[in-house]
This record gives structure tokens, C-alpha cells and sequence, in this order.
């Protein structure tokens, strides 16, 4: 209200002054005339002199044809349109840019002003096209500032204009990714890519820009828009260093994007929740997520809306991470120093995403700053970690570089147990990423990652696994409105075990997946209402589903080797998002997906319709080396919408099927390191599985607190459970002893979450249900009579409480609560003996379960101080893990002892676990 | 299932100990007690052991059924089935109850290239087949020992040239001999009385006492390039009283089918290594035994068939290597304690207080065991095998 007085005041002024003029009439014709050539025009006509900055006034155009027309008129219609004033005295005229020169009287007031307040009338027709001059950014730190994009010109038409750059880190200069920029006058929105880069239109004319990036202060920028243009925005961190709880990059973001069931999770919320020994753990954080579970305390897989815990994609980079866990896990592999933020995606998955059913865990790690050198210490009761990052030469390249090695032997060496002694458990994971920048539109970008797990029992069996992933991507932009990523990848994953119980057993076992991955993505902007992603993508795998061999001269044991599989895996993709009216958006995604399994390779073929088991078999082929031993390839349908219903108040959908062309052998609960995966090939169809869900999205007390309510259905086809006694290492003929089963998830997922102030965290309730189904009898044995089971993860009720109290800048207190249903277990429901020994009859398959889970934790956190220009920064965090010192059942198990059986549940953690960190940032 | 899973499982087992180890140092209660509210327990199953010896030795079937899982009462016997052995030639042979649920048939002497079944009826009228199954003989067993880490192990070997065998199944009986403290103690309680002991016919002293495998022990050579096992039977710590005087093992061994290999495994699995959540799910434990009457019904139990070779082994107090102490009564646990004369009774009478032993005029007790070796759960009669 207040700038729309300031506004008429100026109008006033401007005629005040103009009535004070004398009548010289004049005819200009001016086409795209800069200042020079306007004022030498009218200086010409007439005795005027003009005073002006011309550094202030060169970049205009001028366009104007009048005839007959006094000098006010066409001051009034060229320069202050575009925000420049005059005054004229006498026969001399001032032409100012911020501040006009009163001739008569200093007003209150006028000085403080320093925004554009002129108002700006439209032109009906525009007669004259405007070219797209290739000009520099603009760097805008300003949120007072106009900022004028494109070439300036008097006449602004109704047009609309393109308008791109990057958000980046004032300080840093790293890329901020998924922040939102909100036009409110189009109320039309974007994000930024995972560069920091943004296209956004807008129609000419004075804008306003609500910028929000996650962690960084909330900031805004007013445009003058005259025609296509460059704009890179800096943004301040937040500077207060407390840990606050931000799960999402946008406070209007929930309501007003078009995915749905989509999570982002920045480092400092995953901070700020208390882990087991302190160590900040971004899976143990993701399963506090509505609609994700897990199995158990110690294991770091999860299950995402029902899907099994091979179905997510684990993207570190975009570079695919097959075990994200360290120490049989108990901890993530992912380095937190390094993890800029966490993505989720379980409802709507990005059509450039694909190949695996239930998620996508996208994990980025930030880029190094450009601008100075800082890193890191941390010391923790079980891992120490570093980082450092910083620029390599000025401004175009940059490192980051982070590891951490653990010392948990010591646990084992203090136990009085003999055979605890003899072990050893370690593992390390290290990050090397790079960054330059080759010019203004080419980008190069470095990731790699190695992590290793090595674990010794009782001086005898060696175990090993560990991921290796490079990835190099070229970043180029085309145009204003087109750009494109090219990224070429290796991902390796294996592990061994190397046993020596006796010499004559010795032997020697590996596992490993190699892939080689291409990919290209464009990004086309190609109006403002359609966004167009397009790309192609390939993985070649070489997957070695085990070995085995002798070690040394005494062994007796016949070297076993499965011959190596290898397929091809490709997929071109194409989305628009459509924003069909401002409150109706669509995305259509379609991504072709196709599976090639290739020779060299001898393959078992079954009859037709009978379970495939020797019994059917009726022969084998052998192919060679490239030859297509079976080809699948499908489309998959990724849609989703989007309605507002008032500014704060949307309701979305979305439907979606994904395919998984390979499988994780497990039959254990938990996903066990020394599980193998399987390629899908001739015998063992690609799973399949489709997800409909809807949400309603309300904030409220000005988008402070965010609500949704979710629900899903969802079906999974092909999904891989195992005959009785089957065998699944070493195994050449696999699909004799798999079952293909069908499943059916569905759910409802409550969410609450404040963003700010003193308290925030979030609250989600979820009710779930995943159920099995193997009835075909032709497949073989039935499971449960051919009804429907429930999955070992599926836990109907699940509540977490996320909550974070800020006492003072330096002082803070996190408080964690989980409670879930107990997860189903097969128990024994009768007693017979047999083979010397009392032995146990089970139930159905899981049809019991163990008793509910319920945890508390509590951390603090105290900062040293906040001086911005200390060379150390240093911090404690204190903390209690499961505060109520429940025991909760980690298993339970029923054994034979000396001919009895008896029944046990074991508890990891049965009592409170009190950790403390301590950190050194520089 | 073959070694190398074996060997996988048993690092996935490892792995759930050292995680909870590691976390139990932490923690002070990890493993407790767990009884799930079962609502429908199954129990009357029919249950089906035994081997149907085709060549010199007796073939035993027990007939039992499921019980409770939470009673503590031992699984009720099938008693008065009618227990066939037949062979798909045509020829039977009849079994007999010798007790309760326990049906046999001495040297069946019977073809081994013939495929053999058992056949049930039970005192209720039901009819169970078991599938035919391949009789295989078993190769020679040769047993060895050594003493590593403090224990005495029994290895079993065995080769089979001919590579038929792949799936063994090993079981044991082991018998050793023990001693009470004090030399032949001529007194005894009997009915809660005091009675004068004859020794001759009735040893205080000597006894022996027997156990049977109560784990499955299988093994495959499916992954090794010989048909060959050398498969640990048994370790006996260096302090068992087992040790103190003379041991003794017989083991048996069987070849099986992989069916039968599959179900033992199942079977073994199941009680053996389940719950852990690392551990393999309970998987459907498929027997080869069905019911005429009921198809869909269930039968717990796995009827092989063929030929068994045994081997026995003694080992003595004096083979053992000096940093072995069994563990032999001493005067630590023999320790004299006088009873007034009024209460000694009520010792003899009351258990569980301590049983007594009076000595000599019923003024001297002692712990029983040091006086009389047969209440210390073994037999005074020396076993025929025993030299």
C-alpha cells in the first residue's frame, strides 16, 4: 500500500513539473535510436539541453514515432517509461535514473525512494521487433535493486519473454538445486535443475521474483523485463547455523509442484536427527518417511510403499550405489560432510529415472566451493571423517574431497569372547569430486566414489564387499530455452568371502556387477507452458552371479564358476510439463524401456506353461558372444496433476508403471551382503509394477505448516520368492528354484510439518499393507494355500515424530520418535520329534508377528560460537539413543537346545545408548 | 544346498552374532525369553521317522505325533498302526510294534536296485503311503580324532569311488564310563528307605552312560571334484567329565537322495538355524509321505532307503594329551556332612534338597552321585561293545 502512495506521489510530481513547460511541438521518428541520437534529434528541434549520465542511459532503445507532439509526451513515452525522470528548467532538461531532480522543492521522502515507481502504461501494438542480443548475466544480489533483462526499450508489449541463469551460493558460489522461483503476478513457478540453472517466462514488465532455496535465506528480486535475458541469483546461507528443520526446498512447494510423494531431505535436517553413535546416517532419516519401512533396527535397507528393498534405485551422483550400507548395515555409505541433499521419489518417478519398481533415492553431494578453501574433522565413537573442498584455479574449477574410515575393532578386540578376538570388522568409503567450468555454456563435472566393507570371523572367513562408481557428465547449454547433460558412467559392485577352516575346504567366492552407463538428457523450455524433457539412456551390464574356487594345494574344493551374464539395458524417454491453465498442470512421461539379455550365454528352456523345473526342461541353447538371447521392452507411463484449489490448497495424482530387469536373490528378511543379483533372462520374466495415487496439499499459518494426505494402490507383478530349500549362490539353473509371485500394496500416508520457527519437525502417520500372492499351481508349491501373505516388511501402522527445539542461536535439542507395528514372522505353532531331537512345525508363512517397536531419541547440540570471521568453528553433540531403554525385538528365533525347543527374541539395542561427536569445521 | 551355502549361512550367521556382540556390550539385556501367542496350534500331526534298511541291519520306524509347542510333555506315540515295507516288485514286509509307536522288522536282506515305500494304516483306519524311493548303500565310514583348541573331535571319512553317494547324513551314539567318589558303597535308597546294597548284582561304582545326536549333521559333495567327506562329528571339551575314564562313538552313516537331503536340510534349518534376520525364512518342510484318505493332509517325516554303514572308536583317558582335566568327582564335590540322626530323613525324603547319601550307620551324608554313580542319570550295566 505503502509503495502504491509513493507511486502517485511521483505521477504528481511528474505532471507538476511538465505544467510548468513551455509548447514546443515536435516530430521524431526514432527506430531503436540510443540516447546520443534521441537528444541530438531533439536538441536539433528545439533550444532544449539535455544533461544526462550517459553510462546510465547507453544500453536504451528508443522507439517512437510522434508528429506534433510537445517534449512531455515524448519524455513521457520513451524515458519514463523505462524508469528514468526528468525535470526541466528553463530550456534545460535533466534526465536521472532512481531519483528525480525536484526543480522546485525537496520533497519528504522522494530520496528514501531509490525503487522504480513509475507506472507503466502498455502500449497496445508493438512495431518493432526486438532482437535477442547474447548479453551478459546479470549478477543480482539485491533484493532492492531492479534489475533490468534484456535490451531496454520505452515500448514493453504484452509479450512474454524468456529469462535463465543460476542460483548459486553467495559465498561459495556452488549451485542451489531445487530451489523454487515464484512469479506471483503469473503465479507460475519453477525450480532449478541439479545445476542451480533456471528457465523461466514471464511477461514483460515490471516482475517480482520469490526465490526459496533450501538453507538459504528466503530472497526476492524485481525485475524490469524488457526481452530475453541472463540472470544469476546469489543467495545467502541461512546464517544462523542451528539446525533447522527443512525437508523441503519450497514452503509452497508441496502445494504447488506437480510431483507427488516426492521427498527432499537437506543434510541439516538429517543432522539434526539423533542416530545411533552419533553418526549422522541419511538412510536411518529417510525412514522416517511416510510410506517407507524397513525390516529392522540394524539393517539401512528400506522399503519404499510396499516394494521390496532390491526396487529402489540408489542414485549417489547419479552414479548406482548396489549396497548403501557399511558394517552389515548399521551405518549408510553415504559420507554426510559431502551430501548436499536427499531425494525421494516414491509416487511419481521422473520418466529419466527407471529400472527399478518402488523409488528412487537420489543422493547428491555438493560441488566444492569456488571460493575458498574450508573443510572439516569429525570424530565419532566408531568412524573419523574430513573433507575438504576449494577452488583449484579461480573461479572455473573446483574440488571436494571426503572420508571416513572406521575403528570398530576395538568393539570386538574388548570382548572377553576368544572368537570375537580373532575378528576384526573396518570399512572406509571415499569421494573425489571435480568441477570446472570450461565457459559460459560448458560445463565439466567429475564424481567418483569407492567404499569397502572388510570383516574377518574368528581368524578364518574373510569377507569383502565394496562399491566403486566414476562418472564424468558434460554439461552444455544450447540456448536460452535448451540444454543438455551428457554423462558416461562405470559402476562396480562385488564382494568375496575367502574361507580357510581347514586346508582341504579352502576356497575362495566372488560376486560382482560391473555397468557401463550413457546417458544424455535435454531440457527444453519450450514455452511457458510446456517443459520438455527428453533423453536417452543405456546400461551394459556384466554381471559375475559367483565363483568359486580353491586356495592352495590342499583344497579339495571343484572350482565352480557361473558363466557371466550380460545384457543391455535401454530406455528413451520423453516428458512434457503442461501447464494447461494456471491452476491445471499435467507431466506426460512415457519412457521406452527395453531389456536385452545377451549371449555369450547357455540357456535352459522349459515347456511352455509348466513351472520351470527339470522336470520340464526340454533343452538348452547356446548363443554367442552379442547374440539377443530374449528381448523385453515396454513402455512405461509416468503422468501426473496437478490443481490448485486456492493458493494454498491442491489436490494431485498420478498414475505410473515401472519395469525391473534385475532381481536380488535374497531369501533371508533382511538384504544380507552375500545376496547375489540376477539379470532377467529367458526363464525369469522382469517384474512389473503400477502405482496409482492421490494426495491432497494444504498449508497453513502462512505456509508454516504443511499438511498432505496420500493414498496409493499399487500392483507388482513378477516379483521373485523361493521354493523350499532353494538354493541361490552358485546356482546355474536359478529358475528352478524361484517363484514368480504378485503383490498388492496399498496405503495411507498422513504428514504434518512445520518449517519454522523455534519448534519445527514433522509428524507422519502411515497406514500400510503389502500382500504377496503365489497361486498358480502350475508354478509349483503354493505358499499359504494360494492366499494372500503379508511381505516381511509390511507393517500395517507406522508413526515418527521428527522435532527439533531451537533454545538459543547456539543451543539446540532434537527429539526422535518412532513406533511401528511389529513386522510379520512364520513362528511354530506345534512340537513333534525327530532326528534325536524335539522339532517345531511352523505356521503359514507370516502370519504372526513380532511386538511392536516403539524408540525415543534425544540429541543436543552446542555450537562454540557464531563469530562469521573465526578460523575454527567447533561443535558438540551430545546425545541418547532409545531413551526409554525398550527392548525392541530385532528377531526372534526358535532352536533346538539339547533337544528342546525354545523360543527367543533378541533386542540390539536393550538399553539407552548415550554417544557424543565432536566437530571442527574450518 | 550345497558347501558353499552352508558356508555363506553361516557368515550371515556370524554376522547377526558379531552385530549383537558388538551391540551387547553396549546393551546389558539382548536376549530374552520369547513365547508367541500362538491360536492355532496344530498338534496330532502324524509324524514318520526311520530308514527302511534294505541290507543286514534292522529297519526301525517310529510312529509319533505333533504335540504343543508350549507343554512340556513328550510327543504321544502312533500306537497299533499296521507298518508295511514294500518294494515295487510287489514283495512286503510286515513290521511289528515292539513299543509304543516303535515298529520293526529285522534283516529285510531285500534287492537294493529295487525302490522301496513304507505303507501306514493307523489304528484309526487312515491310509499313508510314502513315495518310492532309490535304496542307496552307503561306502565304508573310517572315523579319525584329533585335539585342537582345547577339544577332542571325532571326524567321520568316507569315499565313495563311484560318486553315487553326494548326500551323506551322519548320526552318532557315544557311551563313556564314569565313576561315583567313594568304591563300592554297600547301602542304597530305595522307595525312600535305606536297604542294604549287593553289590555283585547291583555296582556302585562303574557305570555308563549313552547320548545320541541330537543335531543333523549332512553334507554334500556336490561341490567338491571327489565324492569324499570329512565331516567334524562331535567336539568334547577338554574339561567333560565324558573324557575322565573312556569314550566311546559309534557313528552311523546314511546316504540319501537329494529329496531326502532337501528335507533333512529344510528340517535342520528350520530349528536349527532360523529367526535370525540374516537367517533364511522357514521353509515348507515337504516329507514323502502322503495320506490316502486326505491328500491335502498334512505328514511331517521323510522315509529313506538303502544300506547304512557304522564305525565305532574308543578313546582313553590315557590318549588324551596332558593339558586335558575332564572333569571326575572329587573331594570338592564330595564333601562329608553330618545329619542328626532325626533329620536324615527328611534328606532322603525331600528332594530337591540335596540328596544325602548316608554312609556308614546313617550319620555321614553325602551327594549322591559320589556314592552311588547310577544317580547321575547313567546304567551300571557294562554295554556289550565295551571291552
Amino acid at each position: 500500500m505503502r509503495t502504491f502512495y509513493l507511486i502517485f506521489s511521483f505521477v504528481c510530481i511528474n505532471i507538476a513539473t511538465v505544467f510548468a513547460q513551455q509548447t514546443k511541438l515536435f516530430n521524431v521518428n526514432f527506430q531503436r535510436a540510443n540516447i546520443k541520437q534521441v537528444v541530438t534529434e531533439l536538441e536539433r528541434q528545439s533550444n532544449f539541453l539535455f544533461y544526462y549520465d550517459e553510462t546510465q542511459l547507453d544500453s536504451i532503445r528508443i522507439t517512437l514515432s510522434a508528429s506534433e507532439k510537445n517534449l512531455s509526451f515524448i519524455l513521457d513515452e520513451t524515458l519514463n517509461k523505462i524508469g528514468f525522470y526528468y525535470a526541466i528548467v528553463g530550456n534545460r532538461v535533466f534526465i536521472t535514473k532512481g531519483n528525480l531532480i525536484d526543480p522546485l522543492l525537496a520533497r519528504n521522502g522522494v530520496d528514501s525512494l531509490n525503487q522504480s515507481g513509475v507506472p507503466l502504461a502498455i502500449l497496445p501494438a508493438n512495431f518493432l521487433k526486438e532482437e535477442v542480443v547474447d548479453i551478459k548475466p546479470i549478477q543480482s544480489t539485491s533484493e532492492n535493486k531492479v534489475y533490468n533483462i534484456g535490451i531496454q526499450t520505452n515500448n514493453v508489449t504484452r509479450e512474454n519473454a524468456t529469462v535463465t541463469g543460476y542460483l548459486r551460493d553467495i559465498k561459495t558460489a556452488e549451485p542451489i538445486v531445487g530451489a523454487s522461483i515464484y512469479v506471483p503476478l503469473s503465479k507460475t513457478g519453477i525450480t532449478t535443475n541439479q545445476f542451480g540453472y533456471f528457465t523461466i517466462t514471464l511477461p514483460k514488465g515490471p516482475q517480482l521474483l520469490e526465490i526459496k532455496g533450501m538453507g538459504m535465506r528466503d530472497t526476492k528480486r524485481q525485475l524490469m523485463v524488457y526481452g530475453d535475458g541472463k540472470l544469476d541469483i546469489d543467495m545467502q546461507e541461512q546464517i544462523t547455523t542451528l539446525r533447522e528443520v527443512k525437508i523441503s526446498a519450497e514452503k509452497v512447494a508441496n502445494v504447488r509442484n506437480l510431483e507427488m510423494g516426492v521427498t527432499k531431505l537437506d543434510i541439516k535436517s538429517i543432522k539434526q536427527v539423533p542416530t545411533v553413535f552419533g553418526e549422522t546416517d541419511v538412510l536411518k532419516v529417510v525412514l522416517t518417511l511416510p510410506g517407507v519401512q524397513s525390516v529392522g533396527e540394524s539393517s539401512a535397507n528400506f522399503n519404499v510403499r510396499g516394494g521390496a528393498a532390491d526396487q529402489n534405485l540408489i542414485l549417489l551422483n547419479d552414479a548406482t550405489i548396489y549396497n548403501p550400507t557399511h558394517f552389515f548395515g548399521f551405518f549408510s555409505a553415504f559420507d554426510p560432510d559431502l551430501i548436499k541433499d536427499v531425494e525421494l521419489y516414491k509416487s511419481s518417478i521422473p520418466e529419466r529415472y527407471g529400472g527399478r519398481l518402488a523409488s528412487v533415492l537420489d543422493v547428491t553431494n555438493r560441488e566444492g566451493s569456488r571460493k575458498k578453501l574450508t573443510g572439516s574433522v569429525g570424530l565419532g565413537l566408531l568412524t573419523s571423517r574430513f573433507y575438504l573442498e576449494g577452488p583449484i584455479d579461480t573461479n572455473s574449477t573446483s574440488f571436494i574431497v571426503g572420508a571416513r574410515t572406521s575403528y570398530a575393532d576395538w568393539l570386538l578386540k574388548s570382548l572377553q569372547n576368544k572368537s570375537y578376538q580373532n575378528s576384526s570388522a573396518s570399512f572406509y568409503d571415499v569421494n573425489l569430486d571435480l568441477s570446472h567450468k570450461i565457459n559460459d555454456k560448458n560445463f565439466l563435472y567429475l564424481t567418483s566414489y569407492i567404499s569397502n566393507d572388510g570383516f574377518k570371523l574368528n581368524g578364518d572367513t574373510t569377507y569383502n564387499y565394496g562399491n566403486s562408481n566414476l562418472i564424468l557428465k558434460w554439461r552444455h547449454i544450447f540456448t536460452n530455452k535448451l540444454y543438455g547433460v551428457l554423462s558416461g558412467g562405470y559402476d562396480y559392485y562385488k564382494y568375496s568371502i575367502a574361507g580357510n577352516t581347514t586346508p582341504a575346504n579352502a576356497y575362495l567366492f566372488n560376486f560382482n556387477i560391473r555397468q557401463l552407463n550413457l546417458r544424455s538428457d535435454f531440457n527444453y523450455y519450450l514455452n511457458n507452458k510446456n517443459t520438455i524433457n527428453i533423453g536417452l539412456s543405456s546400461i551394459l551390464y556384466r554381471l559375475n552371479p559367483g565363483s568359486n574356487n580353491p586356495v592352495g594345494a590342499k583344497s579339495v574344493v571343484a572350482p565352480i564358476n557361473i558363466a557371466t551374464e550380460r545384457a543391455l539395458e535401454s530406455a528413451l524417454y520423453v516428458g512434457d510439463k503442461m501447464d494447461i491453465t494456471e491452476k491445471l498442470s499435467v507431466n506426460l512421461g512415457i519412457r521406452l524401456s527395453m531389456f536385452n539379455y545377451l549371449g555369450p550365454q547357455t540357456v535352459n528352456n522349459y515347456s511352455p506353461g509348466f513351472p520351470t523345473v527339470p522336470d520340464h526342461k526340454t533343452g538348452s541353447i547356446t548363443y554367442g558372444s552379442g547374440q539377443f538371447i530374449k528381448t523385453y521392452s515396454a513402455p512405461e507411463i509416468r503422468t501426473s496433476l496437478r490443481y490448485i484449489i486456492t493458493d494454498n490448497f491442491s489436490v494431485k495424482a498420478s498414475y505410473n508403471t515401472t519395469r525391473q530387469y534385475i532381481h536380488l536373490l535374497s531369501n533371508t528378511t533382511s538384504i544380507s551382503p552375500t545376496d547375489v543379483w540376477k539379470l532377467s533372462d529367458n526363464n525369469i520374466k522382469p517384474q512389473y509394477g503400477d502405482q496409482l495415487s492421490l494426495g491432497l496439499y494444504k498449508n497453513f499459518s502462512s505456509n508454516t505448516i504443511e499438511t498432505s494426505v496420500e493414498v496409493y494402490y499399487k500392483r507388482i507383478k513378477n516379483y521373485l520368492d523361493y521354493r523350499s530349500g532353494a538354493q541361490l549362490v552358485l546356482n546355474p539353473a536359478i529358475e528352478n528354484d524361484v517363484l514368480p509371485v504378485r503383490g498388492k500394496a496399498y496405503g495411507l500416508e498422513f504428514f504434518v510439518k512445520k518449517t519454522t520457527g523455534k519448534l519445527n519437525g514433522w509428524v507422519s502417520y502411515t497406514y500400510s499393507r503389502i500382500l504377496l500372492q503365489q497361486n498358480d499351481v502350475n508354478a509349483g508349491e503354493l505358499i499359504n494355500g494360494g492366499n494372500f501373505y503379508a511381505a516381511n516388511y509390511d507393517k500395517p501402522h507406522s508413526v515418527n515424530f521428527i522435532g527439533n527445539y531451537r533454545i538459543t542461536h547456539r543451543y539446540s535439542a532434537s527429539l526422535n520418535a518412532v513406533y511401528s507395528t511389529g513386522r510379520p514372522i512364520t513362528v511354530p505353532i506345534s512340537r513333534f520329534n525327530y532326528g534325536g531331537s524335539d522339532r517345531v512345525y511352523y505356521s503359514d508363512r507370516n502370519v504372526y508377528r513380532i511386538p511392536d517397536y516403539f524408540r525415543l531419541d534425544f540429541s543436543a547440540t552446542f555450537e562454540a560460537n557464531h563469530k562469521l570471521n573465526q578460523r575454527f568453528h567447533n561443535s558438540w553433540t551430545f546425545g541418547v539413543y532409545n531413551l526409554t531403554g525398550r527392548h525392541n525385538p530385532y528377531s526372534t528365533y526358535f532352536i533346538s537346545e539339547s533337544g528342546r525347543v525354545n523360543g527367543y527374541k533378541l533386542s540390539i539395542f536393550a538399553s539407552m545408548i548415550p554417544f557424543a561427536s565432536y566437530n571442527i569445521r574450518f | 544346498m550345497n558347501y558353499l551355502t552352508i558356508l555363506t549361512q553361516s557368515v550371515k550367521k556370524a554376522r547377526t552374532k558379531i552385530a549383537l556382540v558388538a551391540f551387547c556390550s553396549f546393551a546389558f539385556a539382548c536376549k530374552e525369553n520369547f513365547i508367541p501367542p500362538i491360536v492355532d496350534e496344530r498338534s496330532g500331526t502324524l509324524v514318520v521317522e526311520g530308514f527302511i534298511n534294505t541290507g543286514n541291519d534292522s529297519t526301525i520306524i517310529k510312529l509319533s505325533k505333533t504335540t504343543n509347542l508350549t507343554t512340556n510333555v513328550t510327543t504321544p506315540a502312533e500306537k497299533g498302526a499296521t507298518v508295511r515295507v514294500e518294494n515295487d516288485a510287489g514283495q512286503t514286509f510286515p513290521l511289528t510294534e515292539i513299543r509304543n509307536g516303535i515298529y520293526v522288522v529285522a534283516k529285510l536282506n531285500a534287492d537294493i536296485s529295487k525302490k522301496y515305500r513304507l505303507s501306514i494304516k493307523t489304528s484309526n483306519g487312515r491310509q499313508y503311503f510314502s513315495d518310492f524311493v532309490e535304496a542307496k548303500s552307503s561306502a565304508p565310514v573310517d572315523l579319525t580324532f584329533d585335539f585342537n583348541n582345547d577339544m577332542l573331535n571325532v571326524y567321520a571319512n568316507s569315499i565313495d569311488v563311484e560318486g553315487k553317494s553326494n548326500f551323506y547324513l551322519l548320526t552318532y551314539k557315544d557311551t563313556y564310563e564314569y565313576h561315583a567318589f567313594h568304591v563300592d558303597v554297600p547301602i542304597k535308597v530305595l522307595n525312600h528307605k535305606l536297604t542294604v546294597r549287593d553289590l555283585q548284582k547291583d555296582p556302585s561304582y562303574i557305570c555308563w552312560r549313552s547320548s545320541t545326536s541330537t543335531n543333523v549333521n549332512l553334507s554334500s559333495t556336490k561341490s567338491l571334484n571327489q565324492d569324499k567327506i570329512q565331516r567334524k562329528v562331535i567336539s568334547i571339551p577338554s574339561t567333560s567329565e565324558r573324557l575322565a575314564v573312556e569314550y566311546s562313538i559309534l557313528v552311523k552313516q546314511t546316504i540319501l537322495t537329494k529329496e531326502g537331503y532337501n528335507f533333512w536340510t529344510a528340517l535342520s534349518k528350520n530349528t536349527e538355524e532360523v529367526g535370525g534376520i540374516f537367517d533364511n525364512q522357514p521353509s515348507l518342510l515337504k516329507g514323502n509321505i502322503h495320506s490316502v484318505t486326505d491328500p491335502a493332509e498334512v505328514v511331517v517325516g521323510f522315509i529313506s532307503a538303502g544300506t547304512t554303514s557304522e564305525k565305532r572308536i574308543n578313546i582313553l583317558h590315557s590318549q588324551l594329551p596332558g593339558s586335558f582335566k575332564p572333569f571326575k568327582l572329587s573331594s570338592n564335590e564330595c564333601k562329608i556332612d553330618t545329619v542328626k540322626e532325626g533329620e536324615m530323613e527328611s534328606y532322603i525324603l525331600n528332594p530337591p534338597v540335596p540328596l544325602h547319601y548316608p554312609l556308614v550307620g546313617g550319620l555321614i551324608a553325602q551327594h549322591a552321585p559320589c556314592a552311588d554313580c547310577t544317580t547321575a542319570g547313567g546304567t551300571n550295566v557294562k554295554p556289550s561293545f565295551w571291552k
